[in-house]
């Protein structure tokens, strides 16, 4: 008997079929569109602002993409996804960056507010292990639960040192490293922990901001900056970094975690294991692409990956500003514009499949 | 209120009136011209609406209670509720239930039964309409608390409405075949749950949800207010001249028959209603204490097995249905998970019809006693059967799990859970009829409280199998029960229980 979620994939796959096919044509024509909106009506500029996780990207995508609209004007900056999802939603930002989709009731609350994915990200667990930082750890969700709830305390204990067999644990307190601000990469965090660790799920859960438990020596810091500073000044320690600072990480000298699966393997993030994860939830996003990747089922499935999204209002402030907000993101998104592995490569992303693509220019095509 | 639909019958003469009880006048049967009685009593206005209205009431209980199954997902979601709060909605209808079934069923000894009939249905509305407009944890956890109440009431109530108005003869039909409306209501819950999903895939969903209960279950508010209060009780308090107005209210037929109602003056049960016989404690007196132990404890071991095989609901569900997602990633996710879900309990609820088809159908023909120890002796074929899936793997296990499942099913709908549902309505005299049924449908929640909290403890403990097996133990433990402290009421007089 096939089962009802293969139906519904199918029937998913069927009735965006149109949108997909769709969306291949306006591929290939975004780029020319761009480019058509440069060449008419004054200066525009679209002010973006949020995910410190996406800000790489946007400061690779700026300069290029000022030679495809001349007439548009980017900004960039690095303020964590909760406040770039707020600015969006109270119009100080044309563009806000978040690694994380609005809640259900900021969504209730902010009808004409979308969440447009543009790539797939990823996101790493780090550490500064003196001598063992050239090899990768391994560690799954309940331990980490344990130790960002202060249950797991040295880095000998039991629960690492199962899973690291022949790796000689220093008897270290660990020191973890956690945001302060509202950021969509502790949301991605705290989720695989949600979903990996039953005792996490039921007495913490996940979100941009929440209640932390204290735990004795722990550092908070804002910013994937921040974090990777934190961690390279603080032996024994371990904290998550979204994948765009893997420069930053490697310039660190930090070891990364490879961290266990829905089928108990443990992966390091590679553009094969995000890939193989993403793909196994394609077909699960819905039409508002709110949905999260993390955990994903498959045995090559990386645990710890995410839509990165803009988040934009459809009401913009005048028929100018929504036509070059619309053909910089169309631009954005297409495989050969700000998809395009010269961009996504530098910063670790990986290109929005062709079925999320369609989603994607579905929603853009909303704004006016 | 004075318009109630009549039966026609033949022209019949009226035999000469003698004084007679409630009953007696309910079970006579009408007779010709030439003083040939007919075969049954037929069924008057009066009666038939008091029977639609208690089925009506079952069957937005059973429309609620498996509509929240389908809606919990999305209050949990919207309130942000954890999963460890999940035992507390759980434990909050279950405790009304619990105080609904003891302290407001056994009012209806004290106030009547209309007056509870009525007050369920009011309490039924008020925190249904309450519930659609909740918006936090505490406050659902309260209307599902006063839902639980209304749903405990009802058990003892909407039987002695039902049973104390109809002719012997049919009592165990009529009394199922309401009964059987709780899991009408239940499938029509799940359809227009999974209904309303497709119609308005969003997270308020629910709340519509719950408001197409509300104008028809206001309708049978209302049309309980037009039945007559049970002439049954109130002979038995004593007010003879508001029984015989009650009873010649019930009775109206065309041409009526009968012609002059003379209620035979008994005296008075239950004294003033300040203790006495009616109290609490006399389910344990001498007179009642058998008839307490077999209406409590074979529930009580009835939800003990119910329990237990629903160890297996998640694998038929998935093998009948598909798994869910593995995690809820989206809003899609939970609205599809939740169409799941109502899948599955529709597919448990068919279960449930057949065998109380079966029962409505064999009740008054076999017996209660019969019906109820065949059906325990089954439901621990049933889990003998899955406790034998524990040694196979692969569509030998599922095959043996399936068979067992069904088995355990539908001979407790036929047997026990029907039945003892049944039986706690009749086996107790009339002034403490509402207290010990309530009493008995309370001592089976206590037990599926316990289970609730105990078995996830002993699994881990003592592992499925003996787990299993000591539920067959049980299971014919309520065989054994039922035919010690049997009483057949199956055609009799309740006029004539306990004594």
């Amino acid at each position: 008997m096939s089962s009802p979620s293969y139906q519904r994939s199918q029937r998913t796959r069927l009735r965006l079929l149109p949108a997909a096919l769709f969306a291949a044509g306006l591929s290939a024509l975004a780029p020319a569109s761009a480019q058509d909106a440069g060449h008419g009506g004054g200066n525009v500029t679209l002010n973006e602002t949020g995910s410190t996780l996406l800000y790489p990207l946007f400061q690779l995508w700026i300069p290029d993409y000022g030679h495809v609209a001349t007439n548009v004007s980017l900004t960039a900056a690095a303020t964590g996804s909760g406040a770039g999802v707020d600015a969006a939603i109270a119009g100080n930002a044309r563009i806000g960056a978040s690694d994380a989709y609005m809640s259900d009731e900021q969504v209730e609350k902010n009808r004409g507010i979308l969440n447009v994915a543009v790539a797939i990200s990823a996101q790493t667990v780090n550490y500064n292990i003196p001598g063992l930082n050239d090899k990768n750890l391994k560690l799954d969700g309940p331990t980490l639960a344990g130790i960002f709830t202060g249950v797991i305390k040295m880095w000998d204990a039991p629960e690492i040192a199962a899973m690291n067999p022949g790796v000689q644990l220093p008897h270290q307190a660990i020191i973890p490293i956690r945001r302060e601000d509202a950021s969509g990469d502790t949301f991605i965090f705290t989720q695989f922990l949600d979903f990996s660790a039953q005792t996490w799920g039921d007495k913490i859960g996940y979100g941009t901001s929440i209640n932390w438990p204290i735990v004795e020596g722990e550092k908070v810091t804002t910013g994937n900056d921040g974090v990777v500073q934190a961690l390279a000044a603080t032996p024994y320690s371990v904290g998550y970094v979204g994948i765009s600072f893997h420069g930053q990480i490697a310039k660190a000298s930090l070891g990364t975690a490879m961290l266990k699966n829905q089928s108990g393997k443990f992966l390091l993030p590679t553009a094969d294991t995000i890939s193989k994860g993403a793909s196994q939830l394609d077909p699960r996003t819905p039409a508002d692409e709110r949905l999260t990747l993390v955990f994903a089922p498959g045995d090559d499935s990386y645990p710890l990956i995410n839509y990165e999204y803009v988040v934009v209002s459809t009401k913009q402030t005048n028929p100018a500003t929504s036509d070059a907000l619309r053909h910089f993101l169309l631009w954005a998104i297409s495989a050969d514009g700000g998809n395009a592995p010269k961009y996504l490569d530098m910063v670790g992303f990986i290109p929005l499949p062709t079925f999320i693509r369609a989603l994607s220019e579905n929603q853009i095509n909303l704004i006016k | 209120m004075d318009d109630v639909a009549t039966a026609d019958l033949p022209a019949q003469s009226t035999p000469a009136q003698t004084h007679k009880s409630v009953q007696q006048y309910i079970d006579e049967l009408p007779a010709w011209s030439d003083g040939t009685k007919l075969k049954s009593a037929p069924m008057t206005g009066m009666q038939w609406r008091i029977w639609s209205l208690a089925a009506a009431g079952k069957f937005f209980e059973g429309y609620v209670v498996f509509m929240t199954g389908v809606a919990l997902p999305l209050i949990s979601r919207e309130f942000h509720i954890a999963s460890a709060q999940n035992g507390i909605i759980s434990a909050a209808s279950l405790a009304g239930i619990l105080f609904g079934a003891v302290l407001l069923g056994g009012l209806s000894d004290y106030f009547g039964r209309k007056p509870m009939f009525i007050g369920e249905m009011v309490l039924f509305c008020a925190f249904l309409a309450l519930l659609i407009l909740c918006n936090n944890f505490l406050s659902l956890a309260i209307c599902l608390f006063g839902l639980g109440l209304a749903l405990g009431c009802d058990y003892p109530t909407a039987h002695m409405v039902i049973s104390e108005n109809i002719p012997s003869a049919n009592r165990g039909r009529l009394v199922l075949g309401a009964f059987g409306f709780q899991a009408v209501g239940a499938l029509a819950g799940t359809g227009v749950g999974c209904l309303v999903l497709v119609l308005i895939p969003d997270l308020s969903a629910w709340r519509w949800m719950y408001a197409t209960a509300l104008i028809p279950a206001l309708a049978v508010t209302i049309g309980r207010f037009f039945v007559v209060e049970s002439a049954n009780w109130l002979s038995v308090r004593g007010n003879h001249d508001k029984a015989e107005q009650s009873v010649t209210r019930l009775l109206v037929r065309k041409p009526q028959y009968p012609t002059d109602i003379k209620l035979a003056r008994a005296e008075a049960n239950a004294g003033n209603g300040h203790g006495g016989q009616g109290s609490f404690m006399a389910l344990f007196n001498a007179r009642n204490r058998r008839a307490t132990i077999f209406a409590s404890v074979p529930w009580f071991l009835q939800d003990l097995g119910t329990y237990g095989i629903g160890i297996f609901t998640p694998v038929i569900l998935a093998a009948a249905l598909g798994g869910g997602s593995d995690h809820v990633r989206s809003l899609s996710d939970l609205i599809s998970d939740s169409i799941l879900a109502a899948k599955g309990a529709a597919l448990i609820d068919v279960l449930l019809i057949v065998g109380i088809v079966f029962a409505v159908m064999l009740a008054d023909i076999y017996g209660r006693i019969k019906l109820q120890i065949f059906g325990f002796i089954g439901c621990a074929v049933g889990l003998f059967l899955a406790s034998l899936s524990i040694d196979l793997t692969g569509t030998g296990r599922i095959a043996m799990i399936f068979a067992g499942f069904m088995l355990f099913n539908f001979m407790t709908n036929l047997g026990p859970n029907a039945q003892t549902y049944l039986l706690a309505g009749e086996v107790f005299p009339t002034e403490v009829r509402g207290m010990g049924a309530g009493f008995a449908a309370a001592f089976a929640k206590i037990g599926a409280v316990a289970t609730a909290f105990l078995f996830p403890i002993l699994l881990v403990e003592i592992g499925t199998r003996a787990l299993l097996y000591g539920l067959i133990v049980t299971s014919l433990l309520g065989a054994v029960v039922t035919w010690l402290y049997r009483i057949e009421t199956t055609g009799v007089n309740l006029d004539e229980i306990g004594k």
